[in-house]
């Protein structure tokens, strides 16, 4: 067998410019299959992460018909927090208002996203999430007119970087910065928050919330804990007021979104590599039409139509693992190229990692690729009469 | 002093459907060689030479009658029982020479025992030694394009004994190669020949028939 690839080796070396046109056809194919796949798999993975540093023991309810990230469009009413801290297998309840607003600081003014928490459990909330302050402090009961700034936005989103005890200006309102989060690599970075009363009256919102996060009790199983929470608050509630999502449903929520964009993705390089063996195909076909001679040749030396078979179907073959290795290359190279610039641009989703299985199973598929486009023709180089073959011009 | 029947032809015929013409270039050819001999086939184009050559190297089936080698009838043999018999009883040297381009001279002598299976190391050095026997030792490594005419049809030659087969096939051997190499060549050929190896040669060409052992003529599809 050695032989045989050696010999097709040899000929595809011969073929030279016309060998490198046919494999980048699978390169290109290969290179946006795996590259989607592991950009894919790399934000899957980042969010994954992201959800064991935001606690696994924690539930979120969140408003009804809300299946992305909290915002301020959708609401819970302000009697759902009372009820359900009042149930009996709840530690305690974090709530948080999501608002946007101008943040002013050294006469610069930006964008930016506030999150106002209940300063009386912020304490134990943050040290839920692992969150401690880098400078300064967090808050304290009672706090007022007080701003936590997320480590992106006190270092990076103004020209002056914001340090604890400067005084800022959000929606017109004064604000004295009492501490910045360390980096947490997930969105807290670019948030800010505020007390939540303070929220209350910039946005003159007293009535709602935008979402809560219920720390189970020790000992309580998170599903048996749902399970009740949800049969609570169904006594006082209509269903189409709330959702309860477990970080497990959240993830999967996620997952299966990202898997759906992953997978109409994938088809669409999909289409690339067809066009690629395509493009084996008619090499092949062209390269037995070149060398039917030769083949007539070796069939009168002794070769079966066998060996005839194998030395076209490897020289496909080998082809497509060619142009699968150096896509697979290409293709890694550009996932991590891709996952550098959205951390260069501040956007943590992705954590891109050389996944083994994608990397093998790549290549084998790429060597199956060119092996099948090298069927037709392969069996049409071996079924040549060796009398035909040899006279052929 | 004739040996035993090497190759047999039986009142072989081939007919060709051209279209809606039916063309017979063989029309009950027998004839048969011998262990050792060096019989030359010689005939005018178009009096069947090509097709007795390729029934003769197993290359083709006949219409009708029979083809034995050894003694075994292989006119009804499968493709592949044909090609184990080309590459191991039949030794092929081309008017065209069919050097495969890509392939130095010692990988074109190795090619007909890869397709046997013999091992690599065996087959280089066997190939090394049957072109230093044909006098290009210092040419292993050149392709076909780098190499004469006549120094091409050496390499075919060695190429066609790789197997050792029991009978060289040879068709038009010197007709593409000028008089003065062609002479050279019909020695080679000849001095196998008294080494005991068994030669049939295809020519339309009388004076190079005149250094067989026997002439048979060929005419419309039978001998003359």
């Amino acid at each position: 067998m050695k032989d045989y690839l050696l010999f097709s080796w040899n000929s595809i070396r011969h073929r030279g410019l016309r060998s490198w046109l046919t494999i980048v056809g699978i390169v290109i194919g290969v290179a946006a299959i795996v590259s989607l796949i592991t950009i894919g798999q790399g934000m899957s993975n980042a969010i994954e992460e992201q959800f064991e540093k935001l606690g696994i023991r924690n539930i979120r309810i969140v408003p009804a018909s809300l299946h992305g990230p909290p915002t301020s469009f959708f609401t819970l009413p302000n009697e759902i927090i009372g009820k359900t801290e009042a149930i009996s297998v709840v530690e305690y309840v974090d709530v948080a208002m999501i608002e946007s607003g101008t943040l002013e600081f050294n006469k610069e003014e930006k964008f930016v996203q506030v999150w106002a928490v209940d300063v009386k459990l912020a304490d134990r909330g943050f040290a839920d999430l692992d969150v401690m302050a880098a400078e300064g402090r967090l808050f304290l009961p009672g706090d007022s007119g007080v701003m936590v700034l997320g480590s992106t936005v006190a270092e990076e989103e103004f020209d002056k970087a914001i340090s604890a005890k400067n005084n800022v200006v959000f929606q017109d309102n004064k604000f004295r910065v009492v501490g910045v989060f360390a980096e947490t690599g997930t969105e807290i970075d670019s948030r800010v928050y505020i007390p939540l009363q303070d929220a209350r009256d910039i946005f003159n919102r007293h009535d709602d919330i935008n979402a809560m996060v219920v720390h189970v009790k020790d000992g309580v199983s998170v599903g048996d804990a749902q399970q009740q929470i949800e049969r609570e608050l169904l006594r006082s509630f209509d269903d189409e007021d709330f959702d309860i999502l477990t970080p497990e449903q959240i993830l999967s929520q996620i997952n299966t979104i990202l898997g759906a964009v992953q997978a109409v993705f994938a088809g669409i390089a999909a289409i690339s590599l067809l066009v690629g063996a395509v493009g084996i195909m008619n090499a092949m076909f062209t390269s037995v039409l070149e060398r039917t001679r030769e083949i007539g040749v070796m069939k009168a030396v002794g070769a079966k139509n066998s060996h005839i078979a194998i030395i076209f179907l490897s020289e496909a073959g080998i082809m497509g693992a060619a142009g699968g290795a150096i896509g697979i290359a290409v293709g890694t190279a550009l996932a991590f190229a891709v996952g550098f610039a959205a951390q260069a641009f501040g956007f943590p989703f992705l954590s891109i990692k050389v996944d083994p299985v994608i990397v093998i199973a790549a290549l084998i598929f790429s060597f199956l690729v060119g092996a099948v486009s090298g069927l037709l023709p392969a069996m049409q180089a071996a079924r040549l009469k060796p009398v035909d073959a040899l006279r052929y011009e | 002093m004739p040996g035993k029947s090497v190759i047999r032809l039986e009142n072989v015929w081939k007919i060709y459907q051209m279209g809606e013409v039916k063309v017979e270039a063989l029309r009950g050819l027998s004839f048969e060689v011998s262990s050792g001999e060096f019989v030359a086939i010689e005939g005018p184009s178009g009096s069947g030479k090509s097709t007795a050559m390729n029934m003769i190297g197993a290359l083709d089936y006949p219409t009708k009658g029979s083809v034995y080698l050894d003694d075994h009838d292989i006119s009804r043999l499968s493709e592949s029982q044909l090609a184990v018999i080309r590459g191991r009883k039949i030794g092929f040297v081309f008017q065209q020479f069919n050097l495969l381009a890509n392939l130095s001279a010692l990988e074109n002598v190795e090619l007909p025992m890869m397709f046997q299976g013999v091992a690599v190391s065996a087959r280089r050095e066997r190939a090394r030694q049957l072109l230093v026997s044909v006098g290009l030792g210092e040419r292993l490594m050149h392709k076909p394009s780098e190499l004469s005419g006549g120094q091409q049809q050496r390499v075919a030659i060695a190429r066609a004994l790789s197997n050792d087969p029991e009978v060289l096939l040879a068709d038009e051997p010197t007709g593409n190669i000028d008089s003065r190499t062609g002479r050279e060549i019909m020695k080679l050929i000849a001095g196998l020949n008294r080494q005991g190896k068994t030669v049939v040669m295809i020519t339309h060409d009388r004076s190079l028939a005149k250094l067989a052992d026997r002439i048979e003529h060929l005419k419309d599809g039978r001998l003359a």
